[in-house]
């Protein structure tokens, strides 16, 4: 706890700096392959079932796709996702933990903070699902359950942040000096309340992509014939002893970036936290 | 003007209900007159500061009131303390200099803030007058580009007095300003009060464990303990001929030759007791 | 003579911490003093003056810091230090040199009572039964003059106040009976009264067991109480050092002089106090030639040369000051 950076880190460590050009690559791939790439991601284009080589570098899956085209055209979509998925639950999560951990109105925060214990109560894939079940699978649905279950982690880290910053002295100040509430909120409370949920975000957002996969896998996320890394692993897995490429690819696709995302969070956040 | 500026009056602050409640601050009045330096000396627990942030608005209060140019500001049971619109007139240096700045704020920037609000300047004016008002006490530009924890305790310090001058306030309430900072940075700080005071006829109030800071600063002192002001009066007095045990205590407990400088007579008794405890080896002969 | 030969002897150290690529940050260089058997240094310095650095030089406790000795000798009875191991060090540590940290709760374990900090302290020195050991935890709370010892003997760090707190750590400190005592700003924390009452202690500690003493303040005030003779130190080096009559009454350095001028307790109200003009050199940002130079009135074109002048004999004491003879005697 000795030194805050500024909004974000300038100088990245070694973690932070691998992590950074994993991701870096996996997008840049996700961008150009299905760009430049003859085979059309959803369209047959070749045998079924073809081994890995020169015409289809990943092979190709039972209705005869192109999984190298397949695997980065899903990376697209996931990492779209992702960061829907955990930006959009940031913002508001963290806007609404800010007002509740500084409001005078003891009644209305108890019953958000109700609302807040209740969703962070359940598991978080068992209730995405639940919601996504409601509002019907597809993309839609994955980003609306997404946002609805996520935003209350946010909104906890943001209030108990928030409750311990009402009462440092700089804000105290503030209300000597007799700055308006939205003032205090905006520019004193809110920019202390976002370091710490995007250092939180950066981790969460590996959890949303195993989310959105995971749910695409039991079939509750995105809907076939669209690429995605978690439905085409649940595809190729009856051929996984003989055809191991239609699901190692993916599968190896997301794990990079996992990892990859995975270590700028912990570089990331351990410059929050003032480690080296 | 006659009356005082600022005046607390039987100042009570409970904290805790029942059988638990304590009573940070009983009966404590003081008053506050333009261009005076009011000190407040006490040790941890005293209550010094809970008087600090009633005075300012902060801490609400059991009974007594507080008065601001004979008008009530702070009283018991009021919900809303000192009116908005008045707030500029009574400013606070807090003790820490590491929490009381926004650490996502460069030093200019929290003074801009304050100037912005209070002076209906535009943000470019605003900018402008802050680096002139840091500049005026001793924060050059390039370290009012900075974020707080690139600058020293002292320079925060500064920054902090450059944010509550900022709205031209009438009365500043300093608690322990100086306790959290290096010997070379506290005198730089308690010159800039003095000069405050004299040049924008400030109220200041000074609350301070250091009697040596305090008779160097202040006019009248109040001394506390215990949520209690056991003695008040003109400085020079009070330290001189202590009326209260409790006074007596405090500043024979100032180390060194503090106590010589307040009190010769006193000062005369720690210069033998130290005599009594050298050890022969140390007649400077050699070593060194 | 037993008492004139030094039993701590530092020779220009020089503490650093290692940077990645940049090579060696440089936090403390040219400390340089010795301690006599008996002998109360005192060590005064502003934040970033790396005094507590120093402590933890002397305490063989840099490297959990990150840090080392990147140069210069640490001789504890002769015998050389500076590169010492853990091994060596846990035999010098606490039965040697004992260490007083500042006084806040982190100095004792909060979920162990004081009876098994102190009992595990006097194991640590010497073979001693269970019985033994409680009776000596027993006096040495006697010793520091804590009433009702057998009760304070149950209790844990926050049912302690912070002079009893800061009694106990003493205690702790003496359980191995050390040579010399360490004492990093013990009183900082504590009000004016509490303070007095433990540099009291201290004193009377000291004449009583015959410890040297190093005790490290940024208050020279208190360093008067304690200490017979003192060591400034201004941006990790020894600026001056001696008998304290003598630097007090006749500072041999501007940095002395002027910390000396900017004393309230000294001052006459109404008048302005005297000031350092500048800023502190901070740690990795130290100038050229004499460190003090850039505030300093005395400073010329040669204070710009070379590194931080080593300390030279000027009267009863040692300064770094090349221009020490233009000083006026009075602070």
């Amino acid at each position: 706890m000795k030194r805050r950076p500024r909004f974000l880190p300038v100088d990245l460590n070694r973690s932070a700096l691998v992590g950074a050009a994993i991701v870096l690559l996996v997008i840049v791939l996700s961008v150009l392959v299905p760009l430049l790439s003859p085979y059309d991601p959803v369209a047959a284009t070749g045998p079924a079932l073809a081994a890995p080589g020169g015409q289809h570098l990943f092979g190709t899956d039972q209705l005869g796709r192109d999984v190298f085209t397949r695997t980065f055209a899903a990376g697209r979509l996931d990492l779209i996702l992702a960061l829907v998925g955990v930006s959009a639950p940031l913002l508001v999560g963290t806007f609404l933990g800010a007002v509740l951990g500084t409001t005078r109105n003891r009644l209305v925060a108890w019953l958000w903070l109700m609302v807040i214990d209740a969703i962070n109560a359940f598991p978080f894939v068992v209730l995405v699902i639940a919601i996504v079940a409601v509002v019907g699978p597809g993309v839609t649905g994955l980003l609306i359950g997404l946002a609805a279950v996520n935003w209350a982690r946010y909104a906890r880290i943001a209030r108990s942040r928030a409750l311990i910053l009402r009462n440092a002295d700089f804000v105290e100040a503030t209300r000597v000096l007799g700055y308006s509430r939205l003032r205090v909120l905006v520019r004193h409370i809110l920019p202390n309340v976002y370091s710490e949920t995007i250092a939180y975000g950066l981790s969460d957002f590996v959890i949303v992509v195993l989310t959105v996969s995971s749910l695409s896998f039991l079939g509750a996320g995105v809907n076939p014939p669209t690429p995605e890394w978690g439905a085409m692993i649940a595809d190729g897995r009856l051929y996984l002893q003989t055809q191991w490429w239609i699901t190692v690819f993916p599968g190896l696709a997301l794990s990079f970036t996992a990892i990859g995302v995975a270590l700028l969070a912990h570089g990331v956040s351990g410059r929050y936290a003032g480690e080296k | 003007m006659s009356g005082p500026l600022l005046e607390g009056r039987d100042i009570t602050v409970r904290f805790g209900r029942g059988a638990d409640a304590f009573e940070a601050v009983r009966d404590a009045s003081l008053t506050l007159h333009p261009g005076e330096i009011v000190g407040v000396v006490g040790e941890s627990g005293s209550g010094k500061t809970t008087l600090a942030r009633v005075l300012v608005g902060l801490q609400q209060v059991a009974s007594g009131a507080v008065f601001l140019e004979g008008q009530p500001v702070v009283e018991a049971r009021s919900r809303e303390s000192v009116p908005k619109n008045e707030r500029w007139k009574v400013q606070m240096v807090f003790q820490d200099p590491y929490s009381s700045l926004n650490p996502r704020m460069r030093a200019w920037s929290a003074v801009a803030e304050a100037l912005q609000v209070w002076r209906e300047m535009t943000r470019n004016q605003a900018r402008m007058e802050a680096f002139t008002l840091l500049q005026s006490i001793g924060i050059d530009e390039s370290q009012a580009r900075r974020f707080p924890k690139a600058l020293s305790g002292g320079q925060r310090q500064r920054v902090s007095i450059a944010r509550a001058l900022a709205p031209e306030p009438k009365v500043l309430i300093a608690d322990e300003p100086t306790s959290a900072i290096d010997q070379s940075a506290q005198a730089r700080l308690a010159n800039l009060l003095r000069r405050l005071r004299s040049e924008r006829n400030l109220a200041i109030l000074f609350i301070s464990h250091d009697l040596a800071l305090v008779r160097y600063l202040t006019s009248r002192v109040h001394v506390m303990r215990r949520g209690r002001i056991v003695e008040s009066g003109p400085t020079e007095a009070v330290l001189r001929k202590p009326r209260h045990s409790y006074t007596r205590i405090l500043l024979d407990s100032l180390p060194g030759r503090r106590g010589e400088a307040i009190s010769n007579r006193r000062g005369e008794a720690i210069s033998n007791r130290r005599q009594e405890r050298r050890f022969p080896a140390a007649d400077g002969s050699g070593g060194f | 003579m037993e008492a004139e030969s030094p039993i701590l002897r530092v020779e220009n150290l020089c503490i650093g911490v290692p940077r990645r690529r940049r090579g060696l940050l440089s936090i403390v260089d040219t400390a340089d003093f010795q301690l006599r058997r008996h002998q109360a240094l005192g060590v005064v310095g502003e934040s970033g003056s790396g005094k507590t650095m120093l402590c933890r030089a002397l305490m063989g406790t840099l490297r959990r810091h990150g840090a080392g000795v990147a140069s210069g000798r640490i001789l504890y009875r002769e015998r050389d230090l500076a590169g010492a191991g853990e091994k060596v060090w846990r035999r010098i540590r606490g039965r040697r040199i004992g260490y007083v940290p500042q006084s806040s709760l982190a100095g004792l374990n909060p979920v162990l009572t004081v009876r098994t900090q102190l009992t595990e302290a006097i194991h640590a020195a010497r073979e001693a039964s269970a019985t033994e050991a409680e009776d000596q935890a027993l006096q040495l709370l006697e010793l520091v003059r804590i009433p009702r010892s057998g009760q304070v003997l149950e209790m844990r760090s926050h049912e302690l106040s912070g002079g009893m707190r800061q009694r106990v750590m003493i205690a702790a400190a003496l359980a191995q009976e050390p040579e010399i005592l360490i004492a990093d700003e013990p009183t900082t924390a504590l009000d004016v009264t509490i303070q007095r009452e433990i540099l009291n202690l201290i004193n009377r500690l000291r004449e009583r067991l015959k410890m040297a003493l190093i005790f490290v303040s940024h208050d020279l005030a208190v360093i008067e109480e304690v200490c017979d003779s003192v060591m400034v130190m201004y941006a990790g080096a020894s600026v001056e050092i001696g008998p304290l009559e003598a630097v007090v009454r006749h500072p041999r350095h501007p940095y002395t002089r002027a910390l000396l001028a900017s004393r309230v307790d000294l001052a006459v109200p109404g008048e302005d106090l005297e000031t350092i003009p500048g800023d502190p050199a901070s740690v990795g940002a130290w100038p050229s030639g004499c460190r003090f130079r850039p505030r300093c009135p005395l400073a010329e074109d040669d204070c710009r040369e070379g590194v931080q002048p080593p300390l030279a004999p000027a009267g009863l004491q040692r300064t770094a000051c090349l221009h020490h003879d233009r000083m006026g005697c009075d602070p």
